[in-house]
């Protein structure tokens, strides 16, 4: 407010410096162009007798030596002689201009000239006819240019000061506007105080109201809980109301869609959940026929049964509502009421729906993956019963295969049991301080043997220490066998498998890396998946239950780490588990 | 501040990146407004990146609480920092929303 006043009065006095300067100068400036009017016309006078004695004797360049001498001494902006049709017959300063030849009979008469500044004298040259001298002593051009510029600096002063001040005008008008607009729309009824606000940047009274505004919210707060904790406390509502408030107030309490129709089907009531699930409010959905509350064809035709007032019998079906991620399944049951109408009754059951589909598609998994082995198994020893006793290394053949899928269903049905055990939240890890060397050491002489046995180059970089972490041991070792497991499998002969560890104070990383066959992108994003198995064809003619990676996922997950993987499709593929040395463990959730 | 949501079957999980406060709870409540709205309630707020929420971000939770009350559905919360919790606690206000440890376990409320 004062820096305000401030530059209004450093502005008001240098305005009226400039214009009283300007006053005093530019009267000075009028002086100097009269006294200079006032020299034209007087050496003008003095030379006409000797130029027009000059031309007379056709002497032009005596006439022009006495024109440019008198020029260059007199500091002359122009000074020439034309004829009376405005022909140059001398001129001191542009030589060009100058006809090149007198024409032989000179206009008789002399044509008016607009210039203000030139001192125009006409003499009669005997004989010939007339001439016009023409002299100009010049602008006063060191008062021109100091008014120029102290008009320039002036005037620029004088422009910043306008602007800085209109600047500061608006930015506490528009601060103003704002705060004005915002009281008009609380006298208008706004009750959201985030729509009243306005921007601090403008001025500090912006900032001031904003702060009321606040206080406001603090208090309207303030008062919405005191009366949530009135409510709570306060006797019975359901005393003190009416019956018809206490069902009302009871079916608004539940999750589940109420919907009371009358005979000819129109909504007489619903209740809160109904009007989200129906996606609509009470008011527009009371009065509305039944069947047009439901886009769907079939819902539509199960409620027309409804409008048979013999029937009596409760109908279920299920209706999709909605589109897209928000698309709903509602379960509607329906029943006619005694003396006509009906009451329909909603549950939302989209989550029930995915989770049933889940479930199926485990089953048919998991069914498909048991039946494999169990399929080898029983050919096995069917071949077994067949064959003779004497042939001990084709019963020796079969028994290993026997053996072989035996492990793999054990395998297969363990992995199942760990994962609905994460699933289930049942799945209880068992914490303790792993030492971090030995359980490497044990992975490495595990698989050495194995990729080995495939020609694989298994190598392991690890560092001169590990530290201690806190985790279960058991489950953290099937994590990382089950990625390294992974990536021997699907890694062809002569391939490299890596396996790096490093560990710093916070974390212990593993990077599993391969030159197997990789995988592209989409596969990549679902490989955790359960039962995802990815769509090339290599892979489906390798074995495996698709649990493995979900399986290692989960146990990270619950240390509180991450799992991630990096692969490129025929190249090779590098998972990378990160897990916090001392992070709590997580119960399965 | 940063409104991320993540889809967990039905149910559109809304987590606000940083504390919930003056500027940002309006965009906030707005954005799980939509997910409620879009979703028929099946919405769950995950505070798990959240350190701190101020009276306007519990005006808006509560705007959200009220807004489902008439449903008879609470407004479901979860990965509630201690923070968070302790402001809930002090204001009176935890029993005006479902509290759960996770999101999974909040998704799985829906079943």
């Amino acid at each position: 407010m004062v820096g305000g006043l401030l530059i209004a009065y450093a502005g008001v006095v240098a305005v009226a410096t400039v214009a009283a300067w300007w006053g005093v100068h530019s009267r000075e400036i009028a002086q100097a162009r009269n006294a200079s009017r006032q020299r034209s016309d007087a050496i003008a006078a003095a030379l006409k007798g000797e130029i027009a004695e000059r031309l007379k004797s056709d002497d032009r360049g005596a006439a022009r030596a006495l024109l440019a001498d008198l020029a260059a001494s007199q500091q002359l902006t122009t000074a020439r002689v034309t004829l009376g049709d405005g022909t140059v017959v001398l001129d001191a300063r542009d030589a060009a201009a100058v006809a090149s030849k007198l024409p032989a009979k000179w206009p008789s008469s002399v044509a008016s000239s607009a210039s203000s500044l030139a001192s125009r004298e006409v003499v009669e040259v005997a004989g010939k006819g007339p001439i016009v001298i023409e002299i100009d002593a010049g602008e006063p051009t060191e008062a021109m240019s100091d008014l120029e510029t102290f008009t320039l600096a002036g005037g620029g002063l004088c422009v910043a000061i306008v602007i800085g001040l209109g600047i500061a005008a608006r930015r506490r008008t528009r601060s103003l506007a704002e705060v004005g607009d915002a009281l008009a729309a609380i006298a208008a009824g706004e009750q959201d105080l985030k729509a009243v606000r306005v921007r601090e940047a403008l001025a500090g009274s912006g900032a001031a109201w904003n702060a009321l505004v606040d206080e406001l919210s603090t208090l309207r707060l303030r008062k919405r809980l005191e009366e949530a904790s009135e409510r709570r406390t306060s006797a019975s509502v359901v005393a003190t109301a009416t019956s018809e408030d206490v069902v009302a107030r009871l079916a608004d309490s539940l999750w589940i869609g109420l919907v009371g129709l009358e005979p000819d089907m129109r909504v007489r009531y619903c209740n809160g959940a109904a009007g989200i699930f129906l996606g609509s409010t009470r008011d527009k959905l009371v009065g509305k026929p039944a069947a047009e509350c439901f886009s769907d064809a079939a819902a539509k035709n199960e409620l027309g049964k409804l409008a048979d007032a013999r029937s009596r019998a409760r109908l279920i079906f299920e209706t999709t509502v909605g589109e897209g991620e928000g698309a709903t399944v509602l379960r509607v049951s329906a029943r006619p009421l005694n003396g006509g109408g009906a009451m329909l009754v909603l549950e939302d059951v989209t989550q029930q729906r995915i989770a049933d589909r889940s479930r199926n598609a485990f089953v048919e998994q998991a069914t498909h993956e048991l039946r494999t082995p169990l399929t080898n198994i029983r050919l096995c020893m069917e071949e077994l019963l067949d064959a003779p006793e004497s042939d001990v290394a084709k019963r020796a053949q079969h028994l290993n295969v026997v053996n072989q899928e035996v492990r793999r269903l054990e395998r297969i049905v363990g992995d199942m049991l760990s994962i609905s055990e994460i699933e289930a939240g049942t799945l209880q890890l068992t914490p303790a301080d792993v030492r971090l060397a030995p359980v490497f050491e044990e992975i490495q002489a595990d698989f050495t043997q194995q990729a080995k046995a495939k020609n694989l180059r298994l190598t392991f970089a690890l560092p001169p220490k590990l530290p201690t972490m806190v985790g279960d041991r058991d489950k953290l070792t099937l994590a990382i066998t089950n990625v390294l497991g992974n990536a021997i499998k699907y890694t062809p002969e002569g391939g490299d498998v890596t396996v790096s560890v490093r560990a710093d104070d916070k974390e212990l990383i593993v990077q599993i890396a391969d030159t197997g066959i990789g995988m592209s992108p989409d596969d990549a994003s679902k490989v955790f998946e359960r039962f995802y198995r990815a769509k090339d064809p290599r892979v489906s003619k390798i074995t495996g239950t698709g649990l493995g990676l979900a399986l290692a996922r989960d146990v990270v997950k619950l240390h509180g780490g991450d799992i991630g993987v990096e692969s490129i499709k025929d190249k090779g593929s590098t998972f990378t588990i990160r897990v916090p040395l001392s992070a709590p463990l997580r119960h399965a959730a | 501040m940063e409104i991320r949501t993540q889809q967990h079957g039905a149910v559109k999980a809304v987590v606000p990146q940083g504390a919930i406060c003056q500027g940002d709870a309006a965009a906030f409540e707005n954005e799980v407004a939509q997910a409620l709205s879009a979703n028929m309630g099946r919405c769950v707020v995950d505070l798990s990146a959240t350190p701190f929420v101020d009276s306007q971000g519990l005006e808006s939770l509560l705007n959200l609480t009220e807004r489902l009350a008439d449903a008879g559905r609470l407004l479901k919360l979860c990965g509630v920092c201690e923070t968070v919790r302790e402001i809930l606690d002090v204001t009176d206000l935890s029993d005006q929303f479902e509290v759960y440890e996770d999101v999974g376990a909040a998704v799985r409320s829906f079943l």
